[in-house]
């Protein structure tokens, strides 16, 4: 009641102007839902042969139309029917980008205010290099920004955030908390067993380790547990065998390694410790490898390097066989990068953030020492520094994470008929999967050159078409899904929940579509290759036939391993889970707003 | 007519190619494997292959084409690296037609990172222009209705991207 009265009072008062419909999330979902944007009307523009790109095949215009920067979109979509169908909406423009195999890296820094000391995540994409932010981290007590570590299951898209310690108070935490990308969300998930701060971290196997730290009572812990991200609970592993709180760790050839880290005043080498999870066992680190550890640590190339916590300090790796680090070739880390640091990798680019969010980007090379025997390798880096925006002059980095959705790879043998369903797109497919089969069956040789270019040609135009139906099917899916999606999309900017809804439709379409893509190709096969089929049905009959004497055979058994099962349920299974991901994921992009 | 690309060393091995238009072309085997097309069809016809004919591609752009391979036909150490996106960001800047020739052949030639390289191109041209530009540019015919347009044009004022 309240409400609504207060509202009524303040609607004369407020005049409604573009700036609020802009800021109202409903608003701008019945824009998107507007007809233009009917995927219906791709397939539809697409099979009246308006090319996406005049003089192009529509999968080499599409392919440079997703390269096209977020900040150009806007003139581009106005350009036509199809373009703002592929660009007008930023969930759709990433899903295709992920299916069309480009990469997507993202680099997360957890990051606070220098004075008031408030957390916010800032996001990077790493491809146009412009900033996002992602919703606040759901925390009931002021957390200090120091303490908690951060892991991420590389590929997946989610980050967890573990423990740390409320400010002010010396109490460590046991909180843990999930962000995933996909649908942009933070949830609590199970705490650990033991509260902690300060400790270590690492991902092993999709496994996430952690390892001593501060406790409640201030001693340091020598507990460790882990935790199962699919099942999300957490189990107690072997204790580490010493007291320790952990400075950095690292996981290397499938071990974890934690360090202590120098402490003032360095009169004693900090301890080290190495736990190996196929035997739950820890070791004490060697020598070499806990004195020279200096800093935050990456593992590039399987090798394990160390960015110096002092500027302007070029990079330095570790070597298993003399037990060493030695500084690797190129030039030391930017001047502009002022502590602290905060380090990650991905593939083998070595992102430093350091105050303001200036992010240096480390390009690392390998070259194969010539004259040393097999594996030794020698390292350089090239930094490319990625200046952060004025307004982030206030934000001191605490940890960083790079993310980077994979792909799933689209096998769609089965979409192939099934898009191809209109009746002269189909038999242009029927001819050429004959085509191809014969060529296949004949194994040419030099003489039959000319086929073989045929065949080649129409395996080409049948993958570049696979492209083209991956997106066609997936569009019908979304359009199947739209109002589910609509609504919980709508639901979601209050409370996000029923996710599993347009699953479970996406689920029931899939089948339904499978099962008539298996019929539909098997309709293809009986009708492309009756004679040979009728041949191994018969060779069949026949060694059914107690009388039948294999000796006799003519060997036509090569015929009837024929290989023409395109049994499409597996992919079609694949697909089905696909397009929820697609609706629910396509990265974080659209989720995120724009900053 | 046969405008030979090979360099002198006796050690590579040399393939013969022929346009569309019938010219015949002689490539190092390691830049022309450059193209997935051509190292498949060599897989498959072994060592007595004649001449590769490629229907689609005709003399002026195959001559590019392969201008790029034999530059990327090496891995490129990380020394040179600069020096190759120097070359290759003049060689990508060419006429539109031009562009599109090599595009399409890239495309049947199956040249993963030379596809990249143009189709990146094309999405340069596109940045940065005005929607009447780019319909100019590529000849795209604009098939909204006057209240499409207007509707576009107010989500686009909204953006906040």
């Amino acid at each position: 009641m309240q409400r609504v009265r207060l509202s009524s009072q303040q609607a004369p008062v407020h005049k409604l102007g573009d700036s609020q419909m802009t800021l109202s999330p409903k608003f701008r979902l019945a824009v998107i839902q507007s007809s233009l944007l009917n995927p219906a009307s791709e397939l539809e523009l697409s099979l009246r042969g308006e090319p996406l790109i005049p003089g192009l095949p529509d999968d080499v215009a599409l392919n440079c139309l997703l390269r096209i920067p977020v900040k150009s979109h806007g003139a581009c979509r106005a350009v036509c029917k199809r373009w703002h169908l592929i660009l007008g909406s930023k969930e759709r423009f990433f899903t295709r980008r992920r299916e069309l195999g480009f990469k997507d890296p993202w680099l997360f820094v957890f990051a606070f205010h220098k004075c008031t000391g408030k957390i916010q995540w800032q996001v990077l994409d790493l491809t146009q290099f412009s900033w996002h932010t992602i919703p606040l981290m759901p925390c009931k007590d002021k957390v200090c920004p120091h303490g908690f570590r951060c892991v991420s299951i590389p590929h997946e898209g989610t980050l967890f955030v573990c423990g740390g310690m409320v400010s002010d108070v010396d109490c460590p935490l046991d909180l843990v908390l999930k962000y995933e990308m996909q649908k942009n969300r933070w949830t609590v998930i199970n705490k650990m067993n033991t509260a902690r701060s300060f400790f270590a971290t690492g991902v092993i196997d999709g496994m996430i380790y952690v390892a001593g730290g501060n406790s409640t009572d201030l001693f340091e812990l020598d507990l460790a547990e882990v935790l199962d991200p699919v099942k999300g609970s957490w189990r107690p592993i072997a204790n580490m065998g010493t007291n320790m709180a952990s400075y950095d760790a690292a996981v290397l050839n499938g071990k974890l390694l934690v360090t202590e880290g120098w402490l003032w005043p360095f009169y004693v080498s900090p301890r080290g410790q190495v736990y190996d999870p196929r035997t739950d066992n820890w070791e004490s680190m060697s020598a070499g490898l806990r004195e020279g550890w200096t800093g935050s640590s990456v593992v590039v190339y399987g090798h394990l390097f160390v960015v110096s916590e002092l500027e302007r300090m070029k990079l330095k790796v570790y070597d298993t066989d003399t037990d060493s680090w030695e500084p690797i070739a190129g030039p030391p880390l930017p001047e502009q990068i002022c502590k602290p640091f905060a380090v990650n990798a991905c593939d083998c680019r070595i992102y430093v953030v350091g105050r303001n969010l200036h992010v240096a980007v480390g390009y690392i090379t390998r070259i194969n020492q010539k004259g040393t025997s097999d594996k030794k390798w020698s390292f350089s880096v090239q930094w490319h520094v990625i200046d952060a925006p004025d307004y982030f002059s206030d934000l001191t980095p605490s940890s960083s994470q790079v993310q980077q959705l994979s792909s799933k790879k689209l096998h769609m043998s089965g979409a192939v008929y099934l898009n191809y369903s209109a009746p002269s797109h189909w038999c242009r497919m029927v001819s050429h999967i004959v085509v191809v089969l014969v060529s296949h069956r004949l194994n040419v040789k030099s003489s039959a050159m000319i086929s073989q270019l045929v065949s080649h040609h129409v395996e080409f135009s049948i993958a570049n078409s696979r492209y083209k139906c991956a997106h066609l099917l997936k569009e019908h899916f979304q359009q199947k899904n739209q109002k589910a999606c609509a609504s919980e999309r709508d639901r979601e900017c209050e409370e996000e929940d029923d996710e599993e809804e347009p699953g479970g439709m996406g689920a029931v379409a899939a089948s339904v579509i499978a099962i008539a893509a298996a019929v539909l190709g098997w309709l293809t096969l009986e009708i492309a290759c009756k004679p040979c089929l009728e041949k191994g049905r018969q060779a069949i009959d026949r060694s059914l036939n107690p009388d039948y004497d294999p000796d006799d055979a003519d060997n036509i058994s090569s015929a009837i391993r024929a290989p023409l099962n395109p049994n499409p349920r597996p992919d079609f299974e694949d697909l089905g889970n696909d397009p929820k991901a697609a609706v629910v994921s396509s990265t974080s992009a659209d989720a995120i707003k724009a900053v | 007519m046969a405008s030979s690309t090979s360099g002198s060393s006796s050690s590579s091995k040399v393939v013969k190619i022929r346009s569309s238009d019938n010219e015949n072309f002689e490539v190092e085997e390691a830049a022309a494997a450059r193209s997935e097309t051509i190292k498949k069809l060599l897989e498959d016809v072994g060592d007595d292959a004649d001449v590769i004919p490629l229907p689609n591609v005709d003399a002026k752009t195959l001559v590019k084409v392969m201008e790029w391979c034999k530059k990327h036909m090496d891995d490129v150490d990380e020394l040179n690296k600069e020096e190759m996106k120097t070359w290759d960001a003049e060689f990508v800047d060419m006429d539109q037609s031009c562009l599109y020739n090599v595009l399409l052949a890239a495309n049947f030639l199956n040249i993963k990172e030379l596809l990249d390289q143009l189709t990146q191109k094309v999405a340069d041209m596109i940045k940065g222009k005005s929607p009447e530009e780019i319909r100019a540019t590529f000849n795209i015919k604009n098939d909204f209705t006057p209240e499409e347009e207007a509707e576009i044009r107010k989500q686009n004022a909204w953006a906040f991207e």
